[in-house]
């Protein structure tokens, strides 16, 4: 069971995916519905996956994504980013940060499961 | 030659034919003084030969007494020395004779006697053989000699004996008698001739002139004694001092003098008049000629004379001079200011900046156009010169009207705006101004415009950068707004998708109508969200990375991707097809961009095709532009919907899941490209979009698109 965290502040965005992923029963899921709470469980629940929004209150998700890998207990964790925001500046600053993909909103769950597992397998 | 030269010459002249004839005069004075001189030579001779003669008269008598030769003769028998003694030496002093000699008819000296007490004269003077030659043709003789005591005059006679008183038988013997030419003689015959008297020996008479002749006012007279055989033995010069010539020569003298000082005064007087009369003048005059100036002499402009006249018409000459002088100058100096008004009026017209004109008014004839007319109007000032305003057509015949109209009524026209048409058919704007005017007869227009075409352009350019940059804050605040937009309908879309597809998975409900439901709304989700994406694409379009690239490439590109499209989900016959072109054309462009543009006209085009068709696709270079033609034989595209088919959201194809926005997209895209995008289309038969490109000269390899 691969461990996925999910930061995103749209907690019903969340709620789905946690819904969907748990579905297939190959993922326990991790919801964490502000940036800090996200970097907190990453840090403690050292999850195989980070999910991260980008647009979210008092952090966005490329700080977060910088926290995440500046940090050394998070720093080899892949992080996809899944976010509405669709610009290629936003696209950009992400790779600067080393995120492995990034996803926009809305997307298929299979889409969604698909990208999940081609990053994990190139992790492992 | 100078007047005064010629006067020099004159006076000169003048002075030496005076100092001529004073010679000449002398000269006449000289013969005249020959000819006294010969008449006192003459009477200088005859009064010698007098003295001569009355001296010598005595010893004649001496020689020619027959009572006493008739005694001689009878002592010549006797030989009686006393009587002798007693009758001949007393007969000496008598006589005034100084020396007798008596012969005997052989020649032997018989007696001799003289007063002087001295044997010198003794001897006889002449020799015994001499004798009778001495009188072979005459009973008496006379000649000179020369003896110890001096030059002595002897006379001589033969004596015949008592018994033959004729002389007809030889003589019986021969008496010598002689008188000395001394000093005392000498100073008698002076005495006499009132002469100075001198004797010399023919040996040493000098050679210097002291003959017969005239000098020094003194008259020289000489003569020569001859002895018995008639041969010189002594000269006798006599000198005399004429009265007469001494007052001829200092009468002479005293005129001589009186002529040459005369002619001296005679020079000066004329060489002093003649340089105050006419030199001086002349002079002054001449000088006054030379300096241009009037003649302010007072001595000239007193006289009476010639040049009195002449310098006063000299001076009116000047002052009517001076007049025509100012009158000239005052003329010029007013035609040099009309001339640099001229120039000045030429100058401004000509080198004006402003295009001007001049032309009639009745006809419109040009008269003439300055540098800037014919720069602007690219006429030849030839062309302009020689023509009318209507031939030119550099006006409208609408702006014609308006400018003449207005010249006609008001008599000018101010800042009228009007297009103009040059030589080349180039047009500008000018602001136009024109004034008629009336230059004697002529009733003329003076036209000045202001080409304002670079301003206007300049105007055109900065509205069109504002407006440029209006629109891309325009696009740019549309782009934030379409980001927050799509950001804010893509949560929700993500949170719905998410909801469907948990649904339809944890779904237990069989009911094909469930089941079509969710797919319906999964399917509206995902229509939704490409309407976001276009937009987003439309309004917020990413950034252009550009590279070289042959058009057929592109065209190559966007077929590859159409036709991996269409085995998905089209089953038409369709027939897609490249025309690639020879050109050395390239564009500078977003590949990608280009590629999604040609995609999407593409699809349009397969969409259009029903069935079966045909979609050529090609690229060819027109007008330093590189053409993408899109072509198919499709159902074409109604008239009315051509001028709407770029504005966003205008579709024909709702049933097909069209956004509205594909055009509107690829206007865009091409427009970043500073390129055009046209539709030319007709129902039923097919449309042909054609995209054109700016064209770059360098491309990369000719060989990378294929």
């Amino acid at each position: 069971m691969r461990k996925i965290l999910v930061i995103d502040d749209e907690k019903d965005f969340g709620f789905f995916v946690e819904q969907n992923l748990e579905l297939t029963g190959a993922y326990n899921v991790i919801l964490a519905s502000s940036a800090k709470e996200g970097i907190k469980a990453a840090i403690r629940q050292k999850p195989d996956l980070i999910l991260l929004d980008v647009v979210m209150p008092e952090m966005s998700g490329f700080e977060v994504l910088k926290t995440l890998k500046e940090t050394r207990a998070t720093t080899s964790i892949p992080v996809i980013m899944l976010t509405a925001v669709d610009t290629d500046e936003a696209k950009e600053t992400a790779l600067s940060f080393y995120n492995e993909d990034y996803i926009v909103k809305p997307v298929a769950i299979s889409e969604l499961k698909a990208k999940i597992d081609a990053v994990l397998s190139r992790k492992y | 030659m100078k007047v005064q030269t010629k006067l020099l010459i004159l006076i000169i002249f003048c002075t030496t034919s005076f100092i001529g004839l004073a010679v000449l005069y002398k000269g006449m004075e000289k013969s005249r003084l020959d000819s006294l001189f010969k008449a006192e030579e003459s009477a200088s001779a005859v009064a010698f030969e007098k003295a001569i003669y009355l001296l010598g008269r005595s010893l004649e008598i001496y020689t020619s007494d027959r009572s006493y030769l008739g005694e001689i003769a009878r002592f010549l028998e006797t030989g009686d020395k006393d009587w002798a003694k007693m009758n001949i030496d007393g007969s000496l002093a008598i006589h005034k004779v100084n020396s007798i000699w008596v012969y005997k008819k052989d020649g032997s000296l018989l007696y001799s006697a003289n007063d002087m007490g001295e044997d010198c004269l003794t001897d006889s003077p002449v020799d015994r053989r001499v004798l009778e030659d001495l009188f072979a043709d005459s009973r008496s003789c006379r000649f000179f000699t020369e003896t110890r005591c001096g030059p002595m005059e002897l006379r001589g006679t033969a004596i015949d004996a008592a018994s033959d008183p004729e002389g007809k038988r030889q003589p019986s013997g021969y008496l010598l008698a002689g008188r000395l030419w001394d000093k005392g003689y000498l100073a008698d015959i002076s005495s006499i001739t009132g002469a100075k008297v001198s004797v010399e020996l023919i040996g040493r008479v000098p050679s210097d002139g002291r003959s017969t002749g005239e000098k020094g006012g003194l008259i020289y007279y000489a003569r020569s004694m001859n002895d018995w055989k008639n041969r010189p033995v002594f000269q006798l010069t006599i000198v005399r001092k004429p009265e007469s010539i001494g007052i001829f020569n200092r009468a002479s003298n005293q005129t001589m003098i009186v002529m040459v000082l005369y002619s001296i005064l005679l020079f000066v007087v004329l060489w002093v008049s003649l340089t105050n009369w006419i030199y001086i003048p002349l002079k002054r005059i001449s000088k006054a000629v030379l300096d241009k100036r009037p003649i302010e002499d007072k001595i000239l402009l007193r006289r009476n004379d010639e040049f009195g006249d002449m310098t006063s018409i000299m001076n009116k000459f000047y002052e009517h001079r001076e007049r025509l002088v100012s009158e000239v100058v005052a003329h010029r100096s007013a035609e040099s200011a009309l001339r640099l008004s001229e120039e000045k009026f030429a100058k401004a017209f000509r080198a004006n900046p402003n295009p001007m004109a001049i032309f009639m008014r009745a006809d419109g004839k040009f008269l003439d156009a300055n540098d800037a007319f014919t720069g602007l109007t690219g006429y030849t000032r030839k062309q302009v010169l020689g023509s009318q305003l209507d031939k030119l057509n550099i006006l409208s015949p609408e702006s014609r009207a308006i400018v003449m109209g207005a010249l006609e009524d008001k008599g000018m026209i101010r800042d009228a705006e009007l297009d103009i048409t040059t030589a080349s058919g180039e047009k500008r704007s000018w602001i136009f101004s024109a004034s008629a005017i009336d230059i004697g007869e002529d009733k003329i227009i003076l036209a000045v415009a202001n080409d304002i075409t670079e301003r206007k352009m300049a105007e055109k350019n900065l509205y069109d950068a504002q407006n440029q940059l209006v629109q891309a804050e325009k696009l740019a605040a549309l782009g934030r707004f379409a980001s927050g937009l799509a950001h804010e309908i893509k949560n929700p879309l993500a949170i719905l998708l998410g909801g469907i597809e948990y649904l339809r998975d944890k779904l237990t409900s069989t009911e094909p109508e469930v089941r079509e439901a969710i797919v319906k709304m999964r399917e509206a989700i995902m229509r939704a969200n490409i309407v976001v994406k276009d937009l987003l694409a439309f309004a917020r379009p990413s950034k252009l990375i550009y590279e070289k690239v042959h058009p057929n490439a592109l065209i190559h590109d966007a077929i590859g991707f159409v036709e991996l499209f269409r085995h998905k989900s089209d089953t038409a016959d369709i027939d897609i097809r490249q025309e690639p072109t020879e050109e050395e054309v390239y564009v500078e462009v977003d590949k990608n961009q280009i590629q999604q543009v040609l995609f999407n006209i593409l699809l349009n085009a397969i969409e259009a095709v029903p069935m079966s068709g045909e979609i050529v696709i090609k690229a060819y270079s027109i007008d330093g532009s590189c053409a993408i033609e899109v072509r198919d034989t499709g159902h074409g595209i109604a008239k009315e919907d051509l001028p709407k088919l770029f504005e966003p959201f205008f579709t024909t194809k709702r049933d097909k899941k069209g956004t509205g926005l594909g055009l509107s997209i690829v206007k865009s895209i091409i427009e970043r490209h500073r390129g055009k995008i046209s539709v030319e289309s007709e129902l039923g038969k097919g449309t042909k979009v054609t995209i054109t490109l700016p064209s770059v000269v360098a491309g990369p390899q000719k060989e990378a698109w294929r």
